[in-house]
């Protein structure tokens, strides 16, 4: 699965598709007013001003919420000796050991997940089209400073470059 | 010593809960929601969306079989490290990358249709996710296209070569 724009995009640099399937989406603009708001504050703000760490975190931290996965880990403390019937049940993510024969497991349950699956219904208001294009649209943004036979790139991540030239 | 200590967690409670509540007053004078509601700062965010923000498109709940066909596609910025060594390196980073494109690039919501072939044939603009084979240039210094592979000892993303 990829999205379109970054398929596009990866065609300019001599990626081929073929394509097989796929989902079509309408398309809008909708976090403009949302980020705008919150960028005159953080460009307002002292970096020393707590202001400015706010809205950059609330700006930060909205998309991720739309690829929230539905199925949430269940934590529980139990004692030692049911811990075997936890792990023939479920899908053990952690456990926490407290040393009085009790310990914190974090697990979750794959009946819920098939129920999900075949209901297609949600109670968790996500839509991870819009997580997933905002991180494709990054990625899409950083390659304009890869491939640049103008200086030699040592290093890249998410929204920085590592380069030997000023 | 006990003393000192009963004082020090008192005040730590009481600036804790003098922070609590400012930044819950600025929260809601501003947006008119309260943060107690709210236990996490992206279902905060997620909540002052919704309340103040929200237009009148519709942005559609994707469960199910649509959600892990898509989050196939979803992964991370790409990093990598192409020259091990160097010297005099530039360091750039881009301002607020994740706010730019939220705040100027078109999002894939409304309508959802599901297709089979090759879409581009009918609409050449189509826009959403496609499931495609790909093949890679023979060579592109630095490859652009990433996937998520599951090793068998956690899931690694990686930039493949190849078909």
């Amino acid at each position: 699965m990829i999205f379109s724009e970054e398929m596009f995009n990866a065609k300019k640099y001599g990626y081929k598709f073929e394509i097989l399937r796929g989902y079509t989406f309408d398309k809008a603009n909708i976090f403009n007013e949302y980020i705008s708001d919150l960028y005159e504050i953080k460009k307002a703000s002292n970096k020393d001003d707590p202001m400015y760490l706010i809205s950059k975190l609330l700006m930060n931290s909205l998309y991720g919420r739309f690829g929230m996965n539905e199925i949430l880990n269940i934590n529980n403390i139990i004692n030692d000796e049911e811990l075997y019937n936890y792990i023939d049940k479920y899908t053990i993510n952690n456990i926490i050991s407290l040393d009085n024969n009790k310990s914190l497991i974090s697990y979750f349950d794959n009946n819920i997940k098939s129920n999900i699956m075949l209901s297609n219904e949600t109670h968790s208001n996500i839509s991870i089209g819009i997580a997933s294009a905002i991180t494709a649209y990054s990625r899409i943004h950083m390659t304009q400073f890869k491939n640049n036979s103008d200086y030699n790139l040592y290093y890249s991540d998410t929204d920085s470059i590592y380069i030997d030239k000023s | 010593m006990k003393n000192e200590t009963i004082k020090y967690c008192n005040q730590d409670c009481i600036s804790l809960y003098q922070v609590i509540y400012n930044f819950n007053n600025l929260i809601f004078d501003k947006y008119s929601i309260n943060i107690r509601n709210y236990p996490t700062l992206p279902s905060l965010a997620f909540g002052l969306y919704r309340c103040n923000y929200l237009k009148d498109y519709p942005i559609p709940l994707l469960p199910g079989k649509i959600f892990n066909d898509i989050s196939k596609s979803f992964t991370g910025g790409s990093t990598d490290m192409y020259i091990p060594f160097g010297e005099n390196i530039r360091c750039y980073d881009v301002n607020s990358l994740y706010p730019y494109v939220m705040n100027n690039m078109n999002m894939p919501v409304g309508n959802i249709t599901l297709f089979e072939g090759n879409i581009l044939k009918i609409n050449p603009k189509a826009f959403g996710f496609f499931e495609c084979i790909i093949s890679t240039p023979k060579n592109l210094k630095h490859l652009i296209l990433q996937t998520k592979l599951d090793t068998g000892n956690g899931i690694r993303t990686l930039s493949p070569l190849g078909t």
